[in-house]
Protein backbone atom coordinates (compact mmCIF):
# COMPACT_ATOMS: atom_id res chain seq x y z
CA UNK A 1 0.00 0.00 0.00
CA UNK A 2 1.24 3.42 -0.62
CA UNK A 3 2.18 5.35 2.33
CA UNK A 4 1.73 9.01 0.75
CA UNK A 5 -1.91 7.87 0.37
CA UNK A 6 -4.46 11.01 1.51
CA UNK A 7 -6.53 9.08 4.12
CA UNK A 8 -7.90 11.91 5.93
CA UNK A 9 -11.65 12.30 6.14
CA UNK A 10 -13.65 14.40 3.27
CA UNK A 11 -17.05 14.78 3.73
CA UNK A 12 -18.75 13.50 0.70
CA UNK A 13 -20.66 16.69 0.30
CA UNK A 14 -17.54 18.57 -0.34
CA UNK A 15 -17.19 16.02 -3.18
CA UNK A 16 -20.80 16.53 -4.38
CA UNK A 17 -20.29 20.38 -4.87
CA UNK A 18 -20.77 21.30 -8.59
CA UNK A 19 -17.16 21.97 -9.01
CA UNK A 20 -16.13 18.46 -7.89
CA UNK A 21 -18.95 17.43 -9.92
CA UNK A 22 -17.12 18.46 -12.94
CA UNK A 23 -13.92 17.36 -12.07
CA UNK A 24 -15.40 14.10 -11.69
CA UNK A 25 -16.92 13.63 -14.77
CA UNK A 26 -13.69 15.22 -16.37
CA UNK A 27 -11.46 12.00 -14.59
CA UNK A 28 -14.53 9.52 -15.78
CA UNK A 29 -14.22 10.80 -19.41
CA UNK A 30 -10.05 10.36 -18.84
CA UNK A 31 -11.07 7.03 -17.90
CA UNK A 32 -13.23 5.52 -20.33
CA UNK A 33 -11.44 7.41 -23.28
CA UNK A 34 -8.16 5.49 -22.60
CA UNK A 35 -9.71 1.84 -23.11
CA UNK A 36 -11.75 2.91 -25.87
CA UNK A 37 -8.84 4.72 -27.58
CA UNK A 38 -7.16 1.16 -27.55
CA UNK A 39 -10.59 -0.71 -28.77
CA UNK A 40 -10.18 1.25 -31.83
CA UNK A 41 -6.56 1.29 -32.87
CA UNK A 42 -6.45 -2.18 -31.84
CA UNK A 43 -9.46 -3.07 -33.89
CA UNK A 44 -8.48 -0.84 -36.80
CA UNK A 45 -4.95 -2.39 -36.96
CA UNK A 46 -6.54 -5.73 -36.95
CA UNK A 47 -8.66 -4.78 -40.41
CA UNK A 48 -5.27 -3.36 -41.84
CA UNK A 49 -3.68 -7.17 -41.12
CA UNK A 50 -2.86 -9.49 -44.59
CA UNK A 51 -5.19 -11.85 -43.92
CA UNK A 52 -2.74 -14.84 -43.44
CA UNK A 53 -1.62 -12.87 -40.54
CA UNK A 54 -5.23 -12.28 -38.91
CA UNK A 55 -4.65 -15.45 -37.01
CA UNK A 56 -1.23 -15.50 -36.44
CA UNK A 57 0.45 -14.23 -33.39
CA UNK A 58 0.08 -10.38 -33.78
CA UNK A 59 -3.44 -10.53 -34.82
CA UNK A 60 -4.13 -13.16 -31.52
CA UNK A 61 -2.33 -10.02 -29.38
CA UNK A 62 -4.25 -7.24 -31.32
CA UNK A 63 -7.88 -9.21 -31.24
CA UNK A 64 -7.43 -9.68 -27.17
CA UNK A 65 -6.50 -6.03 -26.12
CA UNK A 66 -9.36 -5.06 -28.29
CA UNK A 67 -11.87 -7.80 -26.32
CA UNK A 68 -10.11 -6.42 -22.99
CA UNK A 69 -10.17 -2.69 -24.01
CA UNK A 70 -14.17 -3.33 -24.68
CA UNK A 71 -14.73 -5.47 -21.58
CA UNK A 72 -13.39 -2.43 -19.67
CA UNK A 73 -15.03 0.16 -21.44
CA UNK A 74 -18.39 -1.34 -20.63
CA UNK A 75 -17.38 -1.60 -16.88
CA UNK A 76 -16.51 1.93 -16.65
CA UNK A 77 -20.03 2.69 -18.85
CA UNK A 78 -21.97 0.48 -16.48
CA UNK A 79 -20.60 1.58 -12.97
CA UNK A 80 -20.75 5.41 -13.77
CA UNK A 81 -24.53 4.78 -15.27
CA UNK A 82 -25.93 3.10 -12.43
CA UNK A 83 -24.40 5.41 -9.87
CA UNK A 84 -25.84 8.75 -11.76
CA UNK A 85 -29.46 6.09 -11.90
CA UNK A 86 -29.30 5.94 -8.02
CA UNK A 87 -28.24 9.70 -7.90
CA UNK A 88 -32.09 10.59 -8.99
CA UNK A 89 -33.70 7.71 -7.32
CA UNK A 90 -34.14 6.16 -10.99
CA UNK A 91 -33.55 2.74 -10.07
CA UNK A 92 -36.16 0.66 -8.77
CA UNK A 93 -35.43 -1.73 -5.55
CA UNK A 94 -37.02 -4.68 -4.82
CA UNK A 95 -36.76 -6.27 -1.18
CA UNK A 96 -36.89 -9.97 -0.39
CA UNK A 97 -35.05 -12.84 1.58
CA UNK A 98 -31.74 -13.73 0.05
CA UNK A 99 -28.98 -15.86 0.29
CA UNK A 100 -25.78 -13.93 1.18
CA UNK A 101 -24.18 -17.21 0.22
CA UNK A 102 -25.86 -16.56 -3.82
CA UNK A 103 -25.10 -13.04 -3.88
CA UNK A 104 -21.11 -14.09 -4.61
CA UNK A 105 -20.36 -14.68 -8.31
CA UNK A 106 -20.01 -17.88 -9.92
CA UNK A 107 -16.84 -17.41 -11.36
CA UNK A 108 -14.18 -14.90 -9.64
CA UNK A 109 -12.16 -15.08 -13.13
CA UNK A 110 -14.56 -14.01 -15.42
CA UNK A 111 -14.84 -10.81 -13.36
CA UNK A 112 -10.92 -10.22 -13.00
CA UNK A 113 -10.26 -12.13 -9.32
CA UNK A 114 -7.98 -13.91 -9.70
CA UNK A 115 -8.61 -16.01 -6.33
CA UNK A 116 -11.25 -15.57 -3.71
CA UNK A 117 -11.93 -17.64 -0.75
CA UNK A 118 -15.12 -16.71 0.88
CA UNK A 119 -16.53 -17.97 4.01
CA UNK A 120 -19.99 -17.29 4.49
CA UNK A 121 -21.89 -17.94 7.71
CA UNK A 122 -24.16 -20.64 7.34
CA UNK A 123 -28.36 -19.75 6.43
CA UNK A 124 -27.36 -15.84 6.45
CA UNK A 125 -29.43 -13.96 5.01
CA UNK A 126 -30.04 -10.88 3.63
CA UNK A 127 -33.32 -8.38 3.21
CA UNK A 128 -32.46 -6.97 0.15
CA UNK A 129 -32.46 -7.01 -4.08
CA UNK A 130 -30.27 -9.36 -5.11
CA UNK A 131 -29.07 -7.97 -8.57
CA UNK A 132 -28.33 -4.86 -6.55
CA UNK A 133 -26.65 -6.48 -4.22
CA UNK A 134 -24.83 -8.38 -6.29
CA UNK A 135 -23.50 -5.64 -8.55
CA UNK A 136 -22.33 -3.67 -5.43
CA UNK A 137 -20.39 -7.04 -4.21
CA UNK A 138 -18.89 -7.58 -7.47
CA UNK A 139 -17.49 -3.86 -7.32
CA UNK A 140 -15.83 -4.62 -4.17
CA UNK A 141 -14.30 -7.53 -5.69
CA UNK A 142 -12.81 -6.23 -8.46
CA UNK A 143 -11.12 -3.81 -6.65
CA UNK A 144 -10.08 -5.33 -3.86
CA UNK A 145 -8.55 -8.38 -6.50
CA UNK A 146 -6.90 -5.35 -8.30
CA UNK A 147 -3.13 -6.72 -9.28
CA UNK A 148 -4.10 -9.82 -9.31
CA UNK A 149 -4.23 -10.26 -5.19
CA UNK A 150 -6.01 -12.36 -3.40
CA UNK A 151 -9.49 -11.55 -2.42
CA UNK A 152 -10.51 -13.00 0.86
CA UNK A 153 -14.95 -12.32 1.77
CA UNK A 154 -15.88 -13.22 4.88
CA UNK A 155 -19.77 -12.33 5.66
CA UNK A 156 -21.73 -13.25 9.01
CA UNK A 157 -24.60 -11.25 11.25
CA UNK A 158 -24.07 -8.67 13.31
CA UNK A 159 -27.30 -7.74 15.23
CA UNK A 160 -30.13 -6.57 12.18
CA UNK A 161 -27.58 -7.04 9.71
CA UNK A 162 -25.74 -9.02 7.23
CA UNK A 163 -22.19 -7.44 7.19
CA UNK A 164 -20.13 -8.91 4.05
CA UNK A 165 -16.14 -8.22 4.69
CA UNK A 166 -14.12 -8.03 1.37
CA UNK A 167 -10.42 -7.63 2.13
CA UNK A 168 -7.78 -7.85 -0.73
CA UNK A 169 -5.15 -5.13 -1.87
CA UNK A 170 -6.11 -2.56 1.05
CA UNK A 171 -7.85 0.45 0.39
CA UNK A 172 -8.54 3.93 2.50
CA UNK A 173 -12.23 5.36 3.07
CA UNK A 174 -11.11 7.85 0.43
CA UNK A 175 -12.04 5.42 -2.11
CA UNK A 176 -15.39 5.37 -1.85
CA UNK A 177 -16.06 8.96 -2.91
CA UNK A 178 -16.47 10.03 -5.86
CA UNK A 179 -12.62 9.88 -8.21
CA UNK A 180 -11.19 13.17 -8.79
CA UNK A 181 -7.99 13.98 -11.36
CA UNK A 182 -5.18 13.73 -9.20
CA UNK A 183 -6.46 11.05 -6.80
CA UNK A 184 -3.16 8.63 -6.40
CA UNK A 185 -4.64 5.82 -4.62
CA UNK A 186 -5.10 3.88 -8.31
CA UNK A 187 -7.92 1.48 -8.32
CA UNK A 188 -8.02 -0.58 -11.30
CA UNK A 189 -10.67 -0.78 -13.79
CA UNK A 190 -12.76 -1.29 -11.11
CA UNK A 191 -12.40 2.53 -9.52
CA UNK A 192 -15.70 3.86 -10.90
CA UNK A 193 -17.35 0.95 -9.25
CA UNK A 194 -16.90 1.77 -5.90
CA UNK A 195 -18.77 5.04 -6.04
CA UNK A 196 -21.70 3.01 -7.49
CA UNK A 197 -21.36 0.43 -4.49
CA UNK A 198 -21.25 3.70 -2.01
CA UNK A 199 -24.93 4.70 -3.27
CA UNK A 200 -26.23 1.08 -3.60
CA UNK A 201 -25.67 0.09 -0.29
CA UNK A 202 -27.34 3.40 0.76
CA UNK A 203 -30.42 2.49 -1.98
CA UNK A 204 -30.50 -1.41 0.07
CA UNK A 205 -30.77 0.30 3.41
CA UNK A 206 -27.78 -0.52 4.18
CA UNK A 207 -23.93 1.17 4.46
CA UNK A 208 -20.46 0.92 2.88
CA UNK A 209 -17.15 1.09 4.90
CA UNK A 210 -13.57 0.72 5.00
CA UNK A 211 -12.33 -0.66 7.62
CA UNK A 212 -8.50 -1.34 7.98
CA UNK A 213 -7.98 -1.13 4.43
CA UNK A 214 -11.12 -3.91 4.04
CA UNK A 215 -14.21 -2.84 2.14
CA UNK A 216 -17.22 -3.21 4.88
CA UNK A 217 -20.64 -4.03 3.16
CA UNK A 218 -23.39 -4.05 5.49
CA UNK A 219 -27.22 -4.95 4.49
CA UNK A 220 -29.95 -5.48 6.61
CA UNK A 221 -30.61 -8.93 7.31
CA UNK A 222 -33.46 -11.68 7.08
CA UNK A 223 -34.62 -13.38 10.20
CA UNK A 224 -33.47 -17.41 9.39
CA UNK A 225 -36.56 -19.17 7.84
CA UNK A 226 -37.79 -16.25 6.24
CA UNK A 227 -37.03 -17.52 2.49
CA UNK A 228 -39.79 -19.79 1.58
CA UNK A 229 -38.67 -20.83 -1.95
CA UNK B 1 16.36 7.29 -37.05
CA UNK B 2 14.67 10.12 -34.60
CA UNK B 3 14.11 9.18 -30.98
CA UNK B 4 10.47 9.34 -29.41
CA UNK B 5 10.19 8.75 -25.54
CA UNK B 6 6.86 7.50 -24.79
CA UNK B 7 5.22 8.09 -21.66
CA UNK B 8 2.28 6.43 -21.16
CA UNK B 9 0.23 4.81 -18.14
CA UNK B 10 -1.88 2.44 -19.56
CA UNK B 11 -0.20 -0.47 -20.80
CA UNK B 12 -2.10 -1.39 -24.01
CA UNK B 13 -2.63 2.02 -25.28
CA UNK B 14 1.07 2.43 -24.92
CA UNK B 15 1.80 -0.93 -26.88
CA UNK B 16 -0.28 0.73 -29.68
CA UNK B 17 1.02 4.04 -30.18
CA UNK B 18 5.18 2.46 -29.54
CA UNK B 19 3.75 0.12 -32.55
CA UNK B 20 2.57 2.87 -34.57
CA UNK B 21 5.66 5.00 -34.57
CA UNK B 22 7.85 2.34 -34.76
CA UNK B 23 5.95 0.69 -37.90
CA UNK B 24 6.31 4.77 -38.85
CA UNK B 25 10.30 4.47 -38.66
CA UNK B 26 10.71 6.09 -35.32
CA UNK B 27 12.13 4.51 -32.37
CA UNK B 28 10.52 4.20 -29.36
CA UNK B 29 11.89 4.29 -25.64
CA UNK B 30 8.35 3.48 -23.39
CA UNK B 31 7.90 3.85 -19.64
CA UNK B 32 5.33 3.91 -17.66
CA UNK B 33 5.33 6.34 -14.94
CA UNK B 34 7.04 9.99 -15.08
CA UNK B 35 9.46 8.80 -12.49
CA UNK B 36 10.46 6.12 -15.12
CA UNK B 37 10.52 8.95 -18.31
CA UNK B 38 12.32 11.35 -15.97
CA UNK B 39 15.26 8.21 -15.26
CA UNK B 40 15.40 8.45 -19.23
CA UNK B 41 15.87 11.89 -20.00
CA UNK B 42 19.38 11.94 -17.72
CA UNK B 43 20.65 9.15 -20.36
CA UNK B 44 18.93 9.82 -23.54
CA UNK B 45 18.08 12.99 -25.60
CA UNK B 46 14.68 11.89 -26.85
CA UNK B 47 13.74 14.49 -30.18
CA UNK B 48 10.21 14.46 -28.31
CA UNK B 49 8.39 13.10 -25.20
CA UNK B 50 5.06 12.10 -25.37
CA UNK B 51 3.79 12.79 -22.08
CA UNK B 52 0.22 10.70 -20.91
CA UNK B 53 -0.91 13.53 -17.82
CA UNK B 54 -2.11 10.61 -16.25
CA UNK B 55 1.48 9.26 -15.62
CA UNK B 56 2.21 13.04 -13.81
CA UNK B 57 1.89 16.65 -14.48
CA UNK B 58 3.47 17.90 -17.55
CA UNK B 59 4.74 21.01 -15.79
CA UNK B 60 6.72 19.22 -13.14
CA UNK B 61 8.45 17.20 -16.11
CA UNK B 62 9.21 20.16 -18.11
CA UNK B 63 10.89 21.56 -15.21
CA UNK B 64 12.52 18.56 -14.64
CA UNK B 65 14.01 18.68 -18.44
CA UNK B 66 15.06 21.98 -18.26
CA UNK B 67 17.10 21.20 -14.98
CA UNK B 68 18.91 18.96 -16.63
CA UNK B 69 19.42 21.11 -19.73
CA UNK B 70 17.26 19.55 -22.26
CA UNK B 71 14.29 22.13 -21.89
CA UNK B 72 14.42 22.15 -25.72
CA UNK B 73 13.07 18.64 -25.81
CA UNK B 74 9.31 19.08 -27.46
CA UNK B 75 6.98 17.74 -24.81
CA UNK B 76 3.30 16.18 -26.64
CA UNK B 77 0.65 15.68 -23.77
CA UNK B 78 -1.73 13.13 -24.45
CA UNK B 79 -5.01 13.56 -22.33
CA UNK B 80 -8.75 12.07 -22.38
CA UNK B 81 -9.84 14.91 -20.15
CA UNK B 82 -8.49 18.38 -21.20
CA UNK B 83 -8.26 20.38 -24.50
CA UNK B 84 -5.00 21.63 -26.09
CA UNK B 85 -5.31 24.72 -23.82
CA UNK B 86 -5.43 23.09 -20.45
CA UNK B 87 -2.47 21.02 -22.35
CA UNK B 88 -0.55 23.91 -22.80
CA UNK B 89 -1.22 25.07 -19.19
CA UNK B 90 0.42 22.17 -18.21
CA UNK B 91 3.24 22.58 -20.27
CA UNK B 92 3.30 20.74 -23.47
CA UNK B 93 3.93 22.19 -26.93
CA UNK B 94 1.52 20.02 -28.49
CA UNK B 95 -1.55 17.88 -27.71
CA UNK B 96 -3.50 14.72 -28.32
CA UNK B 97 -6.75 14.25 -26.99
CA UNK B 98 -7.53 10.81 -26.81
CA UNK B 99 -9.33 8.73 -28.64
CA UNK B 100 -6.64 10.20 -31.31
CA UNK B 101 -6.87 9.06 -34.67
CA UNK B 102 -3.54 7.47 -36.39
CA UNK B 103 -2.80 9.84 -38.53
CA UNK B 104 -3.23 13.08 -35.88
CA UNK B 105 -0.55 11.46 -34.07
CA UNK B 106 1.99 10.69 -36.88
CA UNK B 107 1.04 14.60 -37.69
CA UNK B 108 1.85 15.67 -34.61
CA UNK B 109 4.93 13.70 -33.99
CA UNK B 110 6.10 14.84 -37.16
CA UNK B 111 5.55 18.08 -36.82
CA UNK B 112 7.00 18.90 -33.53
CA UNK B 113 10.64 17.05 -34.50
CA UNK B 114 10.72 19.35 -37.35
CA UNK B 115 10.77 22.61 -35.32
Amino acid sequence: MNNDLDTSPLPREIRDEPANRAKHLSFVAHEIRNPLATALWSAELLSRLPEGERGGPRGDKLAKMCVRAVARVRRLLEDHLLAERLDVAGVPVSREPVAVAELLPADAVAIGVSALAADVEAGLLAFTDPQLARRAIEALLVVAGRGNHEVRLAAKRVASVARVEVAGTPATPRALLDRLPGDNEELGPGCLGLGMARRLAAALGGTLSVEGGAFVLELPAAEPGARTG
Amino acid sequence: MSLVLLVEADADLGDLIRDVLEAAGYRVDRVHTQAGGLERVQRLVPDLVLLDVAAGPGRAFQEALRSHGKGEIPLVMISGDRGPQGAARAGGQGFLGVPFERHALLEQVASMISR
